[in-house]
């Protein structure tokens, strides 16, 4: 165990550390205590922000002196306990002690006649304040302890014999210091929060709900000023401490003064930060809207002015060149009443107000739109391979050539519905065209049995009994006479006449037409009786 | 810092709720924590330049020291730099150089270190990949400087002052006393007058101040050359001995050539192996030259070359040979000797050359390969190891 290291001992820097933190929470503790005292201004509570100190610093370096190697089980129970104690005895006395010395004793008095009486409220309260200042700053004590390195850290020869041994250890036996920077900027940050939110509420007059500035809560704002230095102060030791025992470990030599020219760079860039965050404004006095309008004014204004001076000037150089031909001595153009520079309007409303509150009020938004545009642009930057897979554009072109092949497929729909539509429309023309051409002309009794006879075949194929077209009228009429009995004999006479009429040079008289017409009605009813029985049935 | 621009945004909302001024101060100074850490050290990184001083050529076991220089050009400082230069593991063990250093502006950082030619190469120095952040851990940048340095580590060259290959005649310039083989245009000297002397060949200024007859003496017309044949075709050599083999033929050709240049002979180089220097993977082929700037081109061939897959030898002696002048000699250094190669030799040698055959992988025994050279004119050795060589050291 010679290579351990001295937990019980504290080197310097670890000291600096424990009370840059202690400083912290005791920042924290002025600003409870500001709390309280907007709620009840009697309350000297001036000890606690002092405890609040001593406790933080007492927890971190018992955690280091109980977290010694050497220091057995029962020992560190019996040392925590003896702390408990000693830490609510002193948090009792010194809270007692705050209203002053007779009533300290009067409370020594009525302690020994009723002991129950030490715990009243206000002592609870405290002490359970303390006592999340104790764990706090235990936790704090835990991370900066883990800073320093470890020599059973450093990298062992594979011919070593513990080599093994370290290798099956979880992460090597290496200290994440890393996680244990960040428990403490989490902390620091935490508080922070906490810091500005009781810093607020102490400046809210809880009897009107409104904030104020009053002259006894001023103090706060330094108080939290204190606060974050102190914690970015802390923060950046960390940081150090980190770098440096992971180079430890890492047995990379450190060269030249890194440690002093870290102090150095840290205080620049601080007080850069801080001086430049001074000059800027607070606040503002015209809204984000004026500011704009003013500003694209005056822009505008500019641009204005600038183009009348070009076209002046060119103005200008041509008329002297004229001058030249003309012999004439130039003239002094006439004056060219200028623009009037947009004057900004205060809130008073055509009175011009100060330029200074709009100036610094155009600082103020561009700093506060500024800051939120780059996060919000970082924002996205950080998270954009998320989207790395996601192609919005060639989604919107799938989309496109879908809708386009929708409406292209549409339009062929369309296209052979009209042709469609057109084609029947000719038809139906044609055959109306037809039979107007027909009618125009008288038919001649051959013509008629013809006529009829195709009438009577359009009637039978309307009735499913239509001819096929190998078979001739005479072959056909063996096939239809079947079907209407009660129409055969006129059936044959159709067909005959229809023979006569179609392939013979015969004279068909009239008196042949009406013999055709009442065969013909003779097949419509006889058909249409055959249709009517079967649908019965 | 995880968690800061939460907070920002945190501080933001409580602003607007209490609009304190101090609130809002607050703000920018967190604001403005985390917009200088970020431009700082995106910028302050990207300022970073190195510089490497070293001797870019080194023999063998030699010790090379480099001077890595890092500069910040830019004007912001850097808080911390980690520096890490990758090194070949052939050179230096651990194969890295590391060291953290801060920056103030424009400031110099030199980092010594020395590497050692253990093996013959050509080794790639760098890159350096530098680390660095801000002081409060809000952004961290890692990035790499591309290097184009390199270090060339010549092959080992054993002395091998008493080479002498083939007994016919002397490596090199071929003895002639004809004049036609003599270019009058290099004069290379003069020397007394003999009887017999041409009276175009005499140098007259010379006589006229030495008081004697001078005569010029004029450089050979005709250079027999010694070309080197390297094969470092994997697949001829056995699988458990090709690293071996192929480097000791390395070895005994860098000891040829550095023989016969320090001879002041004519030598050049044909090998099948690859050169990662070569953009097409055409055979390595160092004309026959004379001069110390040629045994330098020679090694530096010879360090970078490395084994190739499929570029027949065979085909090397057939295209190489052509170009090689009639009486030259031919230094064929092979894994070992087959039918094929012997036919080819043959021919070789037939066609007037002379032929050293040296293997470093035989197969069968070598009394044998050795007979069958001989038979035929041809001078053959047989290198195992490094020791073998010494059959020229003791000649």
């Amino acid at each position: 165990m010679s290579g351990a290291p001295d937990r019980v001992s504290i080197p310097g820097r670890f000291f600096f550390r424990a009370l840059l933190a202690s400083a912290m929470l005791s920042c924290i503790g002025v600003a409870c205590y500001g709390f309280v005292r907007n709620i009840v201004d009697t309350w000297p509570g001036w000890w606690l922000p002092v405890l609040a100190l001593l406790v933080s610093l007492e927890s971190i370096f018992s955690e280091r002196l109980a977290n010694a190697p050497e220091r057995h089980l029962e020992d560190a129970v019996r040392f925590r306990v003896a702390e408990a104690v000693s830490l609510v005895l002193v948090v009792r006395l010194v809270s007692s002690l705050a209203y002053g010395w007779p009533h300290f004793m009067g409370d020594l008095r009525m302690w020994t006649a009723e002991p129950w009486t030490i715990l009243d409220l206000t002592f609870v309260l405290s002490t359970a304040i303390l006592a999340g200042f104790w764990v706090v700053a235990r936790k704090l004590g835990i991370a900066l302890q883990s800073l320093e390195a470890d020599p059973f850290e450093h990298a062992l020869s594979p011919t070593d014999a513990e080599y093994d041994l370290r290798s099956s250890m979880p992460s090597r036996g290496l200290t994440d210091r890393s996680a244990e920077g960040r428990r403490v900027a989490g902390i620091f940050l935490g508080g922070g929060a906490v810091m500005l939110v009781l810093v607020g509420l102490s400046h809210i007059n809880i009897a009107e709900m409104e904030v104020v500035e009053a002259a006894n809560v001023r103090w706060l704002g330094s108080n939290l000023l204190a606060y974050f230095a102190l914690g970015l102060a802390l923060i950046s030791e960390v940081r150090y401490a980190t770098l440096v025992a992971t180079w430890e470990v890492q047995e990379i030599p450190v060269l030249g003064q890194l440690g002093r020219r870290w102090l150095s760079l840290l205080a620049g860039s601080l007080l850069l930060v801080a001086v430049t965050a001074a000059l800027l404004p607070t606040s503002y006095s015209v809204n984000l809207y004026q500011a704009i309008s003013q500003i694209v004014q005056w822009v505008i204004y500019g641009v204005a002015y600038a183009i009348m001076l070009v076209v002046g000037g060119v103005g200008y150089l041509l008329a002297l060149v004229m001058s030249l031909f003309s012999g004439k001595p130039v003239e002094a153009p006439p004056m060219t009443p200028m623009m009037e520079m947009p004057v900004f309007e205060g809130d008073a409303g055509g009175e011009p107000a100060a330029w200074w509150p709009l100036v610094r009020s155009l600082i103020f938004w561009a700093v506060i739109v500024g800051g939120g545009g780059y996060a919000l642009f970082h924002f996205l930057q950080d998270r954009w391979g998320l989207f790395r897979g996601f192609h919005p554009w060639d989604l919107l072109k799938r989309f496109w050539a879908w809708l386009v092949s929708v409406w292209a497929k549409t339009g062929e729909v369309v296209q052979q519905v009209r042709e469609e539509a057109a084609r029947r429309r000719a038809l139906r023309q044609s055959a109306a065209a037809r039979s107007q051409r027909r009618r125009r002309r008288a038919l001649t009794p051959r013509e008629r049995v013809q006529e009829l006879y195709v009438r009577a075949l359009d009637v039978a194929d309307r009735y499913g009994l239509g001819r096929a077209p190998n078979l001739t009228p005479s072959e056909y009429l063996p096939c239809l006479a079947p079907h209407v009995p009660e129409a055969e004999n006129d059936l044959s006479e159709l067909t005959r006449t229809f023979e006569r009429a179609r392939y013979s040079c015969d004279d068909v008289s009239p008196s042949d037409v009406e013999r055709a017409g009442g065969c013909c009605e003779a097949l419509e009813q006889a058909l249409e009786a055959r249709a009517a029985s079967e649908a019965a049935t | 810092m995880e968690g800061l621009l939460l907070f920002i945004l945190g501080l933001f909302i409580l602003a607007a709720v209490f609009r304190l001024p101090f609130f809002v101060y607050i703000l920018y100074v967190f604001f403005g924590l985390y917009l200088l850490s970020r431009v700082w050290v995106d910028r302050s990184a990207k300022a970073l330049a190195c510089r490497r001083d070293y001797l870019p050529r080194a023999f063998h076991g030699e010790r090379i020291p480099v001077k890595l220089e890092v500069q910040n050009k830019g004007w912001l400082p850097l808080p911390y730099v980690r520096l890490h230069e990758s090194l070949p593991v052939r050179l230096i063990s651990p194969n890295f150089q590391r060291a953290v250093v801060s920056f103030l502006p424009k400031e110099k950082v030199t980092l010594d270190y020395e590497l050692e030619g253990r093996r013959r190469g050509y080794y790639p120095l760098g890159p350096l990949t530098i680390h660095t952040g801000d002081l409060f851990g809000i952004r961290s940048v890692e990035l790499q400087i591309p290097s184009d340095d390199h270090l060339t580590v010549y092959p080992r060259i054993i002395p091998l002052p008493e080479l002498g290959l083939p007994a016919q005649t002397p490596m090199g310039t071929l003895a002639t006393q004809q004049r036609i083989y003599e270019d009058p245009s290099r004069i290379i000297g003069v020397r007394d007058y003999q009887i017999g002397d041409s009276l175009r060949r005499m140098h007259w200024k010379a006589s006229a101040a030495a008081g004697k007859l001078q005569v010029k003496r004029l450089e050979p017309a005709i250079s027999i050359e010694a070309q080197i044949f390297l094969n470092l075709d994997a697949a001829a050599y056995t699988q458990g001995r090709v690293h071996d083999a192929t480097e000791l033929g390395i070895i005994t050709a860098a000891s040829i050539a550095h023989a016969l240049v320090s001879k002041r002979q004519t030598v050049g180089l044909c090998t099948n192996g690859s050169d990662p220097l070569a953009e097409d993977h055409r055979y390595i082929t160092l004309p026959p030259r004379k001069g110390t700037g040629h045994l330098v081109n020679i090694l530096e061939a010879l360090a970078r070359v490395g084994t190739s897959e499929g570029h027949s030898f065979g085909d090397l002696l057939q295209q190489a040979s052509m170009h090689l002048s009639w009486g030259g000699t031919a230094v064929v250094i092979t894994a070992h000797a087959d039918e094929e190669l012997f036919s080819q030799l043959l021919m070789m040698k037939r066609n007037g050359f002379h032929i050293v055959l040296i293997v470093t992988d035989a197969r069968e025994p070598f009394a044998a390969v050795r007979e069958r050279a001989r038979a035929v004119g041809i001078v053959a050795y047989e290198v195992w190891q490094e020791r073998d060589l010494d059959v020229w050291r003791a000649r």
